[in-house]
């Protein structure tokens, strides 16, 4: 290549990169307009907006949207900005672009959680009353999923780095440990319960409501906010732990927020909608593909780029077998696992 | 001045480091010399304050190394490492630019796009300054990584403040024999500039036309430091490495190491 064209080449990345924002964040707001429209009743994008806006539609239509569609397509924002988020947080750090929430364990983790409230949760209310709160099974997730995440940690990584092979076996063998107590727990559940819990693993985003929004939003937009905070930080960990330490960044400590803010993330999303999975592996690898790997775009273009792949996603899961609805968690599956496993053979020399 | 006293460093009841002396001196270039398992990358690794010695201590101009927070030492000395890995796709000048993350937000910050160009042209990588990392050769990464040192050490000709310094870990290793010269001339340069050099050198005859002082170390001891025509003797080199060392000299008093 001619230096010119090289010149050529680097301009038009600087340039893309605020372009690539703005069109991710145009795909976001097209995504969730859709997300509003679509459903059992069909509503126009001209009573969309003005329902949004608080101006005079019929009183159904409003409805509709205010109180049904509206939160859900927040909370799938809020759940597709959390696991993109978390997953190039991870990834950065692990310096493993293999590094998905839902395969290295930690939403596994984080769903143990859950369902240890949704089995044991009278009894731990009745126990400890001043636990008997909305907040019981996130915080339940939350302490499942930190674990799930230092556990990855100890066992994958070595010399800085998580070698790909030792990443999917520690993840492998986390997941298969939390299922076996999840298994355990449902064992002890009863009929109800173990209903709940089987809609709940597939992933959906359908009861929440405002309620799971604002259960979700507060702790995820702070656990991005601080992943945000890092990106350069994490593009300096890319180089190397010792690397980064000799550029003046506290690895320790950095490692040990990143962490615990990328599995508050997760398993703030878990606890509302369930394990909803590749979200974390897909998104930021195509932002990579686009932008570079520099975090200052990796991190931003994940946020929205996966709040708009699961809005799409759950529109899709409305329309397709309506007036029905398919779990979420299988739409990605579907949408995820053929891109890891191609990814994982393009990647075939690093393993 | 980086001034290591006594240093120990043990793994288990094994002495990786023994009771080491050394020193960075600002405007000099020191070469670390020992065999394989020396201790060379370990007494980099206390020097540059990324290791604890388990026992003396590492002074920066008289107070302990510690005492220096990470980024403001990050501001004043530069480390290029063995190997270093990265498995994703930055351009070179986006890694030489990672070299001024230490300044991002200080006074220092507007210099940054000056010191990546200076960097860029010394490391001879302006060729591919915007191709991805990954497509390069050992070498060539083995230049950008450097290029990102000294963009990290870089101070506008003319410009005070206290002094800098730069620590090579083997630097040459992955380098064809120009390029070996051009990053120990460069080496040189900076020292000449006021910045304080430490290298481990592999190649003695490299280490005899560059270093002005020499650090002899064999199986985690001290065997001899001081200025090059001191240390860097048949008798010395012998020790060393248990092979038979001719030193010779020109007659434009330019040396060589026969083995």
């Amino acid at each position: 290549m001619s230096e010119i064209a090289e010149r050529q080449g680097h301009v038009s990345r600087a340039l893309r990169r605020p372009a690539i924002l703005a069109g991710l964040s145009v795909l976001l707001g097209a995504t969730f307009l859709f997300s509003l429209a679509t459903g059992a009743v069909p509503i126009g994008g001209g009573d969309v907006l003005r329902s949004l806006f608080g101006l005079d539609v019929d009183g159904q239509t409003a409805a509709v949207i205010q109180m049904i569609r509206l939160p859900r397509a927040l909370l799938a924002l809020v759940v597709g900005a959390a696991l993109a988020g978390s997953g190039a947080a991870f990834q950065g750090l692990f310096r493993n672009p293999l590094a998905d929430p839902s395969l290295i364990g930690v939403s596994s983790g984080a769903a143990f959680g859950a369902v240890v409230v949704i089995v044991f949760g009278g009894l731990i209310a009745t126990a400890v009353p001043f636990l008997a709160s909305p907040f019981l099974l996130p915080f339940f997730a939350f302490a499942g999923g930190i674990g799930a995440t230092f556990a990855i940690q100890g066992l994958a990584q070595s010399r800085g780095q998580a070698a790909t092979a030792t990443l999917l076996l520690a993840g492998i063998a986390i997941n298969a440990l939390t299922w076996a107590l999840t298994g355990f727990t449902i064992y002890m559940a009863n009929d109800a319960q173990i209903r709940d819990f089987t809609f709940w693993s597939m992933g959906s985003l359908a009861s929440g409501g405002w309620k799971a929004f604002w259960l979700s939003a507060v702790p995820v937009t702070l656990a991005l906010g601080i992943i945000l905070s890092r990106a350069r930080a994490l593009d300096a960990m890319l180089l190397g732990e010792r690397e980064a330490l000799h550029l003046g960044i506290p690895v320790h400590r950095l490692k040990h927020i990143v962490m615990i803010a990328a599995a508050l993330a997760v398993s703030s999303s878990v606890a509302v909608s369930g394990v909803i999975g590749f979200v974390g592996i897909v998104v930021p690898h195509v932002v990579r593909m686009l932008a570079g790997p520099d975090h200052r775009i990796v991190l931003p273009g994940s946020i929205l780029a996966g709040a708009a792949l699961l809005l799409a996603a759950d529109s899709f899961a409305r329309i397709v077998v309506a007036p029905a609805e398919l779990p979420i968690g299988l739409v990605t599956a579907a949408i995820g696992s053929p891109f890891f496993l191609w990814l994982l053979t393009h990647r075939k020399r690093s393993l | 001045m980086i001034e290591a006293r006594n240093i120990s460093v043990l793994v288990g009841r094994k002495h990786l480091l023994d009771g080491i002396d050394a020193a960075i001196v600002p405007g000099r270039v020191t070469a670390l010399i020992g065999p394989n398992g020396a201790g060379k990358s370990t007494l980099i690794s206390v020097l540059a304050g990324e290791r604890r010695p388990d026992g003396g201590d590492v002074m920066l101009e008289g107070t302990p190394l510690a005492a220096h927070g990470g980024e403001a030492l990050a501001r004043r000395r530069a480390v290029l490492l063995q190997d270093s890995g990265l498995d994703f796709a930055f351009t070179c000048e986006e890694v030489v630019e990672l070299g001024r993350l230490p300044f991002s937000g200080t006074p220092q910050q507007h210099e940054d796009d000056d010191a990546i160009a200076a960097a860029c042209r010394l490391a001879g990588i302006d060729a591919f300054r915007h191709r991805s990392y990954q497509t390069l050769s050992g070498g060539e990464k083995q230049r950008v990584q450097f290029a990102r040192a000294i963009a990290q050490v870089w101070r506008p000709a003319g410009k005070s403040g206290p002094p800098r310094y730069l620590l090579l870990d083997e630097p040459t290793s992955a380098l064809d024999l120009r390029h070996q010269r051009m990053v120990l001339d460069i080496a040189r340069r900076l020292a000449e500039e006021g910045v304080g050099v430490l290298a481990a050198i592999h190649d003695l005859n490299l280490a005899i036309a560059y270093a002005d002082d020499v650090v002899l170390l064999r199986g985690g001891r001290l065997l001899a430091a001081g200025p090059v025509g001191e240390v860097m003797t048949s008798e010395g080199l012998g020790a060393c490495f248990e092979v038979e060392v001719e030193i010779l000299t020109r007659e434009n008093g330019s040396r060589a190491v026969l083995v």
